[in-house]
């Protein structure tokens, strides 16, 4: 008599999954493969050629690879092997998962030890993005000057912006990490530069804007910066920005400055109130205003940075026409007089 | 009694001093004529000086402002006597300057009383010559001509040669000596009515394994930027690495390299656009224009007319159309789903009422879009988008509050974006969302707050074997600055305050029947409260965030994160800055009771040794976490001690010699395979080249 170990059950953790009704979904499954040897000890291969996804009850694609490994059992011991995969999930078995009827998809995956076989299945249904855990599908890393390589004048403001677009709502939990040109040579580890902490909600997809802090440019060479993130399973490879900082004066931050008020639009008198964020370096910060898409400062005002907001003097407001719009912008100054911060243009309006 | 202030002592000058001066002194009406005298400055970066009369009186003083080239300066004149210095921020540009002297009269109302124009030299040095009192027919045209036949050429470069003297375990098998570098490059001319001006940088990296293209120079990013200002006619063209401006559904933030060509009317009646990019963020030469790949490319038109006049309220129509295929993905890019085909028009109406007070906004798009590209098996979907904007100022007039204007605006948004609606120029764009919002902002002083409610569902295809959920939330924002404290306050500095919170619930709408792929029933909530402080010569600031989540239906754990952060920065000579942070969070999963702690403390300091010739920068990072999200510690140090032997001028190059390095330091704790000390050092010679000539 041929000793026969058994297959005595197969799992699957989850047991049911959401797939997106849009673009791909990546399915992260663990199958436990229960066996046990009931005579004399024995090596034999665990394993299963591919996930089978069925709708129906027909096989409409096999999924994932090859899961394979050895188990070694004594004589009446018993033994759970683990299995974990991603299964990829492409926008067209999407598709037909969403036109499903519901409850008439699954995916099953036959294991086998040689001898006896044993199955799992799960669940899967579509939608937006909902009923799963947060998950990112999508980071848009790039300067706050929209660049995505730079070379940036030493002690310039510069600051770095990833748009993040996900799936489903939870605590987005990444970190701003960078690595120095005293280490850029060597390290691929880099060091924390913020812990990022927010929690988004969308009904099923969204997006999200991060801003890191000021990024260190008191030291020549080249930086690289990452903004590391949990779940974000689908993205193969995290992007990198790389920009290298060397003294000099012809280059300008632009856009990384927040203004407070004035709002958008807003009718400008001498009682308009222009507040800002501080800035870290500056002396001095200027209100500027031009015609509208012109570079011609037109009228404005300076302040000391002790100064976090300003009015207008009655004859700054005279160089203005009446019943036209102007841009405006704020740029900070430090004291060498580099340009360490400049806001984004935003209009006003003169009555 | 006529007050004389004595000449030679330095005061800042403002209200706060003539108010503090004003009480102790007996002062007579100003006087109604006198004449100041105004010298050129000799450079660029020297200092302006407006000589008053000696006896001038201290009222007319307080009551003069002053104005360089548009920007009103009186905030940072100093008093030098009764004259006026002022040093400016930059050094001057090399042309025409205006100075003025104005008079502020009690009703507000304000009147030039002098003015000047004085020139800087393209070498930087100023010139007495071209000084002259302006009135009202100085034929400014014979400036605009002499500013119109302009060119200039600035580089930035710097390139070192960096030896590496000492390592240990150091994670990557990198060349002992590599030569690295970078350069800035910005050039342009002014000619006729043409202004053409272009920026490039470049990387150099001699290890190709750390090179950003696998090259050991290659180009960064570049931008050429033509335009042509007729009296009727404007146009022009862009190269290299650009946004075309547009935000619509179809085109929005859309940086990347390409070509666009522009023409309109010189007033804006009639805008016409055309482009062509690349899908792909890229960088390098290889693909010089962004366009030579036919599978990563798009191309697109927009015009924009106003029908029936210029003037602010003009109505406004916006047509765009664009076509292509290709990745989202590149340099900074990572994207899920980015292989696609797709197509789209759009139509765009703006309008505003009362002087810009009353502001309408619609747009309608159409898109064909193919997520999986042609060659794929998801079918090309065709999908419609449509958002509508209204925004109105609630006081044609602001009225005036404790002095300060007051200012609400309010608005209310639809947004329907199909859910296979997508644009492969709008790679961000969120769809499958049929959303109501309202939102108000309040502008008083120094007071900023804003409101916004969200009312969203999806499955707005209405597939029948989708289940449709609903989010409703509401935020709430407000920052304030405070004046700079004086008396018993002033240890507070220049304060401010900020705050940020939102309040989300998520729930289900329908459930299709045999539907068991979980429900959503869930609320997050997350409040910051800031604010921090500035002073002469130090600042600092504080944050903490609490952020909650509760899953109602039990698929995702309930969860705590709280973040508090700190930094401070010191400006302890003109020779030492010294700055810190610290961050400390704790998340905590409620339904399994395991929480993980994180801390972050930086200190860095940046010191001029020996002025103009050694500096010294470091840095010292500790990450620790532990609890339930144990890893390693870290401690990281970053040092470099850069000695310049020739320092570089412009058109000169300079030298100098660094030592520079690292040293990181693992703790694994519990898992002492973890441990690890990594450290690294280099000498580097460096070459630093600026380069500058204009005419």
């Amino acid at each position: 008599m041929v000793a026969e170990a058994n297959v005595t059950s197969v799992t699957v953790t989850p047991q049911r999954a959401n797939v997106n009704v849009k673009g791909a979904s990546a399915l992260s499954l663990t199958w436990n493969v229960t066996r046990f040897e009931p005579t004399a000890p024995t090596t034999v291969p665990v394993s299963s050629t591919n996930a089978v996804l069925q709708i129906n009850g027909s096989t409409v694609a096999n999924l994932g690879g090859t899961l394979l490994k050895q188990s070694s059992l004594a004589a009446a011991q018993s033994e759970t092997l683990r299995f974990s995969e991603v299964l990829s999930i492409s926008p067209a078995l999407a598709r037909k998962i969403a036109e499903a009827p519901t409850g008439s998809v699954l995916i099953s995956r036959t294991f086998t030890d040689t001898q006896t076989t044993g199955l799992a299945r799960l669940s899967v249904f579509a939608g937006t993005g909902q009923g799963g855990a947060l998950s990112i599908n999508r980071i848009d890393l790039r300067f706050d000057n929209d660049a995505r390589t730079d070379v940036i004048a030493q002690g310039d403001t510069r600051r770095a912006i990833a748009e993040i677009n996900f799936r489903s709502s939870g605590l987005l939990k990444g970190e701003w990490r960078i690595i120095d040109p005293t280490a850029s040579l060597g390290s691929a580890r880099g060091r924390i530069l913020q812990v990022v902490r927010q929690q988004v909600v969308s009904s099923g997809q969204g997006r999200t804007r991060i801003v890191s802090p000021a990024l260190p440019t008191a030291k020549n060479g080249l930086y690289l910066l990452t903004f590391s993130v949990e779940n974000a399973d689908g993205i193969a490879e995290l992007p990198v920005l790389r920009y290298f900082v060397l003294e000099g004066t012809t280059n300008r931050p632009e856009d990384n400055l927040t203004t407070l008020s004035p709002g958008n639009g807003v009718r400008v008198s001498q009682d308009t109130v222009f507040a800002w964020e501080n800035v870290p370096g500056a002396l001095a910060y200027q209100v500027e205003i031009f015609n509208p898409g012109h570079s011609k400062v037109v009228s404005g005002k300076v302040v000391s940075a002790k100064d976090l907001k300003l009015k207008l003097s009655a004859f700054s407001l005279d160089n203005l026409t009446s019943g036209e719009s102007y841009d405006w912008r704020l740029r900070a100054f430090d004291k060498e007089g580099r340009v360490i911060g400049s806001s984004p243009r935003q209009l006003i309006f003169m009555p | 009694m006529r007050l004389k202030i004595r000449k030679k002592m330095q005061y800042g000058f403002g209200p706060l001093i003539a108010a503090m001066v004003l009480p102790f002194f007996c002062v007579q009406p100003a006087m109604a004529d006198w004449v100041a005298d105004f010298t050129p400055p000799k450079t660029s970066d020297a200092k302006i000086l407006i000589d008053l009369p000696d006896d001038l009186d201290v009222i007319t003083l307080t009551q003069l402002g002053v104005e360089l080239d548009g920007i009103d300066i009186t905030s940072l004149l100093s008093l030098d006597g009764v004259d006026f210095i002022y040093k400016p921020l930059q050094a001057l540009e090399g042309n025409e300057h205006t100075l003025k002297l104005v008079t502020l009269n009690p009703d507000g109302t304000s009147e030039v009383r002098q003015q000047w124009t004085f020139t800087i030299a393209d070498d930087g040095t100023g010139s007495a010559g071209n000084v002259s009192d302006l009135n009202e027919s100085t034929p400014e045209i014979e400036m605009a001509e002499r500013l119109l036949r302009s060119a200039y050429f600035r580089a930035d470069t710097l390139t070192e040669f960096s030896r590496r003297v000492v390592q240990q375990n150091i994670g990557h098998a990198t060349n002992r000596s590599t030569l690295s570098g970078s350069g800035d490059i910005n050039t342009g001319f002014a000619a006729g009515k043409w202004t053409v001006d272009g920026h490039a940088n470049y990387l150099v990296q001699s290890d190709v394994d750390f090179a950003q293209t696998e090259r050991t120079i290659d180009l960064g990013e570049y931008d050429v930027n033509a335009d042509y200002q007729g009296d009727t006619v404007v146009g022009g063209f862009s190269l290299g690495h650009h946004d075309t401006g547009l935000e619509t559904l179809l085109v929005s933030d859309f940086y990347r390299r390409g070509v666009s060509a522009r023409l309109g009317t010189s007033d804006s009646r009639v805008e016409a656009q055309g482009f062509a990019f690349g899908t792909e963020s890229v960088s390098g030469a290889a693909d010089l224009t962004g366009l030579n790949s036919t599978e990563n490319r798009l191309k697109g038109v927009s015009l924009a007319v106003k029908p029936f006049s210029t003037d602010v309220d003009a109505l406004k129509l916006t047509g765009t159309y664009y076509d292509g295929l290709g990745e989202g993905s590149g340099i900074g890019l990572s994207d899920l789903d980015s292989a696609a085909s797709g197509s789209g028009w759009g139509v765009g109406l703006e309008k505003s009422f009362g002087q810009n007070r009353t502001r309408l906004k619609a747009q309608y798009a159409h898109a064909l879009f193919d997520q999986d590209g042609d060659n794929g098996d998801a079918p090309k979907d065709s999908s419609d988008a449509v958002s509508f904007l209204i925004e109105h100022g609630l006081f044609e007039e602001a009225p005036i509050v404790w002095d300060d204007a007051l200012d609400i605006d309010v608005g209310f948004g639809y947004d329907r974006v199909d859910t296979f609606f997508e644009s492969l120029a709008n790679p961000g764009l969120v769809s499958d969302r049929d959303a109501y919002s309202a939102y108000t902002n309040l502008y008083w002083g120094a007071l900023s707050a804003n409101l916004y409610a969200l009312h969203e569902t999806n499955n707005v295809d209405d597939f029948a074997n989708v289940p449709t959920d609903r989010l409703e939330s509401i935020d709430f924002g407000l920052n304030y600055a405070f004046d700079q404290q004086t008396g018993s306050t002033e240890w507070l500095g220049t304060p401010y305050i900020f705050m940020n919170s939102y309040l989300a619930s998520l729930g289900r709408v329908k459930t299709p029947v045999g539907y068991d792929g979980g429900d959503t029933d869930n609320l997050s909530s997350s409040i910051t409260l800031g604010g921090g402080a500035n002073y002469d010569d130090w600042y600092w600031s504080a944050s903490h965030s609490y952020s909650r989540f509760d899953d109602y239906t039990n698929v995702s754990s309930d969860t705590v994160n709280n973040l508090t952060g700190f930094n401070v920065g010191w400006i302890v000579s003109d020779r030492l800055d010294v700055n810190g942070g610290t961050q400390f969070g704790v998340f905590e999963d409620l339904d399994t009771n395991k929480n993980s702690f994180s801390t972050n403390l930086y200190l860095g300091a940046t010191a001029e040794l020996v002025p103009d010739k050694v500096d010294l920068n470091i840095d010292y990072n500790l990450n620790l976490a532990n609890g339930s999200g144990d890893s390693s510690d870290s401690h990281i140090v970053n040092s470099e001690v850069e000695w310049t032997f020739l320092q570089p001028r412009t058109n000169r190059p300079g030298l100098a010699l660094a030592l520079r390095g690292s040293m990181e330091e693992f703790n694994g704790n519990t898992d002492s395979a973890q441990n690890e000390t990594e450290y690294q050092a280099y000498m580097v010679l460096r070459v630093k080249a600026p380069f500058s000539l204009s005419y």
